[in-house]
């Protein structure tokens, strides 16, 4: 047909050029190869932060030899340059200084300002074999995964009256301990301690979990025993790396989630926490089931407030907090922080929490 | 799964070549946008799929049943029946348990104690009230005559759920799209640099400047507004106003790309907002699909601007606190739409104003800017109790621009480029971008395909690793 074939800039018409459907193809098949030939590695990254399964490994098997092939071809090369040209341009513009959430830490700050401790001095200090500097009295970091992003607020207005208080929140979404390949915490979580050098650290892991995981070329199951026992050494391997900054931890169970099926599997992580803090000195594990939950620890979206208004506690999806759900957990994360903080003066309280070592 | 993937990019492409292989075979091609569609949307969660089809059925069925009543009557039980079930929909799933909960403690404010025995609780399905506004969209436009093909099912299940518009809109208009189901695609029609374009901006906008504008300056300002300096919160709200801007028409702006890219035309969402002289010109440039909407099926019903100036107001109130309450079921939605519709009231008296003085104002050029700043700032305090968790946190955040003014020293030349960016970029003229397109369209395509591609690896090296969901993908 005649119209499928125009002038690519037709005369006396606008100068807007005509594609034909094989121009369209041209531009997406270069489109494509390009960024095949000169982004085998964010392909890679890409293949690995998939969910464990048969669609990765047929990802994987795909990538990995291109990956390795454009490397020894230095079409990687390209990329890595653009990379430290942005770290370098990110600094020069102080936008970029390393992990993201170290580069986020100045934001999440209150109270006191920060102690004068320069970062690459602190980086120096947790290679050296030395012992560790001793903690900031002041400092309280908040670690976890999208839990957090709700409850790391909810805690810094909770303990904002204290001005001795200086907390320091870290949170990433889709993140957890299940899948170190694809966001590895312990690594981030030992700059802060090495950084900002924290008297007490909360923690609010495992919402992002209960998955598959991919360890010595074996794909272990969620739930199995050979799972269960890697979960549970790498739990116990970041509340013993806390530990040994000198930092008293407070780990939060899982609350309630309104799918039944995610609920048990969030119920079996809590079970793995509460062993694990029961095995380190100074770890407190806290369930929020009972926080949160309603009078036999399941899923409530509302509970009764003051006066006896209906209160949202939990997000429209079932698995976050919402604002007054988050205050409820707050009120018992400031309760623990102000016991340890300030001992004599909440010796005549009662004990906040449970389990408390 | 969302744009900035390669799950998406592997989808689209497999999409775009099937799609453009079937072009000669119109039913194939329809049923095979709509399968993908329909796995487009399995992919974020199956489980609402039967919701999706069962709006589409009944939007269809009424529709296909309007084109053959004659009676007068029978169509406005058809048209009625279909509305109410379709917002019903929206109703059980978006607004029961905020009715219920409303009502317990309008009550026990009263001091009557009610609990009901159980709270109306569902998860929200995604994208639901989009796909619900098609569906009243297909209904009403059939009702009015504006839809001159006839109505075919794999057609209006199609426009329901197409899978570029089906979470988070643009929201089509079913007289304008159904024209465009009923004969294939021309690839003479493609504008291919100009689709590429619009995907590799939208993902500049959302990847560079929405995500590092929401770590590193809103979500800190709006966590602890009360923590930080007057000047540091009016740039956290200038931040989410840019924020929002490039987050969701960065989304839109990749929808309309890739629709274009499968032949189809999608309507143009926003048209530099903050540039707008007055809240009524705001609203003909911020989210035109929805505000377009909402004049034509329901301010308009209610009686438009024909009943008077007290009616007028009255009807501009209700179509706002309605809109506001579209984007979720809460007060700070209500009361941003309230403000809205309180801030149109008062623009249509100033306007109408039969004040020399006022008009001569009105007139003046030097009145251009002021207006513009007006209305930005008064944008601006809607974004703080549409981003604002509750009432009291809206107004912790306003009370905290009261705190002493002082720069800390987290203010980065990065931070004030991306709120440069994301608040001024729009205000480059079309004219700028056409002639920086007309110079990238005279080269040969395949290099056109590289130079995307390495806009892509820039946007790619530059963004955070991982991707923060569209904020309109919640409503």
């Amino acid at each position: 047909m005649s119209h499928e074939q125009p002038q690519p800039f037709p005369p006396g018409g606008p100068r807007r050029r005509v594609y034909r459907l094989r121009d369209a193809a041209l531009l997406l098949v270069s489109f494509g190869l390009t960024l095949l030939l000169l982004d085998a590695e964010g392909l890679h990254s890409w293949a690995t932060r998939m969910d464990v399964g048969p669609a990765q490994d047929l990802w994987l098997a795909l990538v990995e030899p291109w990956r390795e092939t454009a490397a020894a071809a230095g079409l990687t090369e390209p990329r890595r340059m653009a990379l430290d040209a942005a770290d370098r341009l990110g600094a020069a513009l102080g936008g970029a200084q390393g992990t993201e959430e170290l580069l986020a830490r100045g934001w999440n700050v209150v109270g006191s300002p920060p102690a004068p401790l320069g970062a690459a001095a602190a980086r120096e200090d947790s290679a050296a074999p030395t012992p560790p500097p001793p903690p900031d009295q002041t400092a309280v970091l908040l670690v976890g995964d999208s839990l957090m992003v709700t409850l790391a607020p909810a805690v810094t207005r909770a303990v904002a009256d204290d001005g001795s208080v200086r907390v320091v929140a870290a949170h990433r979404s889709a993140t957890g301990l299940s899948r170190p390949d694809v966001y590895d915490w312990p690594a981030v979580v030992g700059s802060f301690l090495a950084i900002d050098r924290p008297r007490l650290v909360v923690c609010a892991f495992g919402g992002n979990d209960a998955q598959d995981v991919r360890h010595e070329g074996k794909v272990l199951a969620f739930g199995s025993a050979a799972w269960d026992a890697l979960y549970a050494a790498r739990v116990r391997a970041m509340m013993t790396a806390m530990r040994a900054s000198g930092a008293e931890v407070l780990w939060l169970g899982l609350p309630p989630m309104r799918p039944a099926r995610f609920d048990a599997r969030m119920r079996h992580l809590d079970a793995l926490f509460e062993a694990e803090a029961a095995r380190v000195e100074g770890v407190t594990y806290v369930p929020t089931s009972t926080v949160v939950g309603d009078a036999s620890g399941r899923f409530a979206g509302f509970l009764r407030g003051p006066g006896g208004k209906l209160v949202r506690v939990r997000h429209d999806d079932g698995i976050h907090y919402a604002e007054h759900g988050a205050q409820l957990v707050a009120a018992r994360v400031e309760a623990w922080i102000e016991a340890k903080l300030h001992p004599v003066a909440q010796a005549g309280k009662a004990a906040p929490a449970p389990h408390d070592r | 799964m969302l744009f900035p993937t390669a799950d998406y990019a592997l989808f689209f492409l497999a999409a775009f070549a099937v799609a453009w292989g079937l072009r000669s075979r119109l039913g194939a091609h329809k049923l095979f946008l709509l399968g993908a569609s329909y796995a487009f949307y399995a992919h974020w969660d199956w489980r609402f799929l039967p919701l999706l089809l069962g709006v589409s059925l009944v939007a269809f069925g009424v529709a296909w049943a309007l084109q053959r009543a004659a009676s007068p009557g029978a169509r406005k039980a058809l048209l009625s029946t279909g509305i109410v079930v379709s917002l019903g929909t929206l109703a059980v799933f978006k607004y029961a348990t905020f009715a219920v909960t409303s009502l317990v403690n309008v009550l026990a404010a009263a001091g009557v104690s009610w609990t009901p025995s159980r709270l109306p609780e569902y998860a929200l399905p995604v994208g639901v009230s989009f796909f619900v506004f098609h569906g009243v969209s297909l209904m009403m436009d059939v009702h009015r005559g504006k839809v001159t093909v006839p109505v075919r099912a794999l057609d209006a299940l199609l426009y329901v759920a197409f899978f570029p518009q089906l979470v988070a809109g643009p929201i089509l208009r079913a007289s304008s799209f159904l024209p465009q189901l009923a004969r294939p695609p021309e690839p003479v029609h493609l504008e291919v640099s100009r689709a590429v374009e619009l995907v590799v901006l939208g993902l500049a906008k959302k990847v560079l400047v929405a995500n590092y504008l929401a770590t590193r300056l809103v979500d800190p300002i709006f966590e602890a507004p009360l923590g930080h300096s007057g000047l540091e919160v009016l740039l956290g709200i200038y931040g989410y106003a840019a924020q929002i801007y490039c987050d969701f028409s960065g989304y839109t702006d990749v929808a309309i790309g890739s629709a274009l890219l499968l032949g189809y035309r999608f309507p143009e969402n926003f048209d530099a907002p903050y540039t707008a002289t007055s809240l009524q010109d705001f609203w003909r440039r911020w989210h035109i699909s929805l505000s377009s909407w909402l004049r034509d099926y329901l301010f308009i019903p209610l009686g438009g601007s024909r009943g008077g100036r007290a009616r007028t107001l009255a009807n501009l109130a209700v179509t706002m606190v309605l809109g506001g309450l579209w984007h979720g079921a809460a007060w700070t939605f209500v009361i941003w739409g309230a403000l809205h519709g309180a801030g149109l009231a008062v623009h249509r008296l100033w306007s109408g104003s039969a004040s020399p003085a006022i008009q001569r104002l009105r007139a003046a050029p030097g009145w251009r800017l002021p207006a513009q700043l007006l209305t930005f700032h008064f944008v601006c305090l809607g974004w703080v109790f549409f981003r604002a968790t509750s009432l009291a946190h809206g107004l912790d955040v306003l009370a905290a621009l009261a705190h002493p003014w002082s720069v800390g020293t987290w203010l980065t030349p990065a931070l004030l480029l991306a709120l440069a960016v994301g608040l001024l970029g729009q205000a480059v003229p079309g004219t700028v971008r056409g002639a920086a397109r007309a110079v990238l369209e005279r080269l040969p395509v395949a290099v056109q395909g590289v130079a995307f591609a390495l806009a892509v690896l820039v946007i790619e090296v530059l963004g955070p690793s991982g991707v923060a969901p569209f904020i309109y993908f919640q409503f």
